[in-house]
């Protein structure tokens, strides 16, 4: 797995058309995944809280590769 | 009751496992599936009950004697479907679709580690309940799932110099679907997919199982949209990429003419998108090859279309 891609979309949608982005940029569509989350826990090396509540209910897609 | 019975017997072989010679295998399954419709008043409802149950004996190699085991259920109401897999040894292996499956019988090298037994079970419940009302709406719903996956295993030390440790792998995976359609029960039933595998069988079957669990999430998101709605998320994205890699030429064409990327030019881009609002990460500054730049703005499409529009007008439109 080299890259990763994240997308946080407002609705199903956004995360559609995420989707179909990754798709068209190669990734392989078994490894994209979306998920509507409640609370989006960052990377905590990244983020210092490593958590936050601005992405609640929000559409999180992946793609892997 | 037999679901009690079979996890009793289970439980009672793992404890006189200490005392007995392990060089058997014990692999049990338990499954029971009930419908039932009523006409008056109007309900349906359905049972599921599951046990799984695994005993064998670690191997210094850390292998354990595969098995497989996997139920699935579909349908409608008054239709029910049951398909069911129970294998052991290569024939486990072969079943879990492993393009290395061995034709013969799968080696466990080492002797059997005495008083070192693998345990493995799952215990399932489901159930599901609808009433209708005279229209043929559903005016009732219930549904109710308990479940357990629990399994002893031992670490198996592979080198005694370096402290190395091999868990064994196993794997148990349920996926239910319900479906309560109106009108009547025409459309109604549960639909579950249920697997249990252990040594390579589980490990063959890891990478499927996680390709059918991304098949859900991509139908979820589906059922989400309006077929209007999807159509028009295909288009967004066909447009975003065909922007994307109009926005990402004339970007390798003003950093990195002639193909070798010019790090102060680039360093001026980026100094002009930022001015604009861009706060571009400085994983972008970092770059110092064209190949490199290249692959950030492939996967990063906002990223190409600021650098773009931070472009003289001049330079936006060459290929």
């Amino acid at each position: 797995m080299s890259a990763q891609v994240v997308y946080v979309c407002d609705d199903p949608v956004k995360a559609e058309t995420a989707r179909q982005v990754l798709i068209r940029q190669g990734f392989p569509e078994n490894d994209i995944s979306a998920d509507e989350i409640d609370i989006f826990v960052y990377d905590a090396r990244s983020y210092s809280s490593g958590r936050t509540d601005a992405a609640n209910s929000k559409w999180i897609v992946i793609g892997r590769k | 009751m037999k679901r009690i019975s079979a996890m009793a017997a289970l439980a009672a072989a793992s404890v006189l496992s200490g005392c007995a010679k392990p060089d058997s295998v014990l692999f049990v399954t338990n499954a029971s599936f009930g419908v039932n419709v009523e006409g008056k008043p109007a309900s349906a409802s359905v049972g599921y009950d599951r046990t799984e149950g695994y005993l064998a004996p670690s191997f210094p190699s850390g292998a354990a004697p595969p098995v497989i085991a996997s139920i699935e259920t579909g349908g409608g109401l008054l239709n029910p479907k049951v398909r069911q897999l129970y294998a052991t040894g290569a024939a486990a292996v072969k079943a879990s679709g492993s393009h290395k499956a061995p034709d013969g019988p799968t080696t466990l090298e080492g002797a059997p580690a005495a008083k070192r037994m693998i345990f493995f079970g799952t215990t399932t419940s489901l159930g599901m309940k609808v009433a209708v009302d005279a229209s043929g709406t559903p005016d009732a719903f219930t549904f109710g799932y308990k479940r357990k996956e629990y399994s002893y295993i031992p670490l198996t030390k592979k080198d005694a110099k370096t402290e190395t440790y091999v868990y064994p792998s196993v794997l148990a995976s349920i996926d239910t679907v319900t479906l309560a359609a109106a009108p009547a029960t025409k459309g109604s039933g549960l639909t579950s997919r249920q697997f249990f595998a252990t040594g390579p069988a589980a490990e063959a079957l890891a990478a499927d199982t996680s390709a059918i669990f991304r098949e859900i999430t991509e139908s979820a998101l589906s059922a989400a949209l309006t077929p209007e709605q999807k159509q028009k998320a295909i288009k967004t994205a066909t447009e975003t990429v065909e922007a994307q890699r109009n926005n990402t030429t004339a970007i390798m064409n003003a950093v990195a003419p002639g193909g070798a990327l010019d790090t102060e030019k680039l360093k001026a881009l980026l100094d002009a998108a930022n001015a604009k609002g861009a706060d571009l990460s400085s994983t972008y500054a970092a770059q110092t090859t064209a190949e490199g730049l290249r692959g950030l703005l492939h996967e990063d499409p906002h990223a190409a279309m600021l650098l773009a529009g931070a472009l003289p007008s001049s330079q936006t439109n060459q290929d």
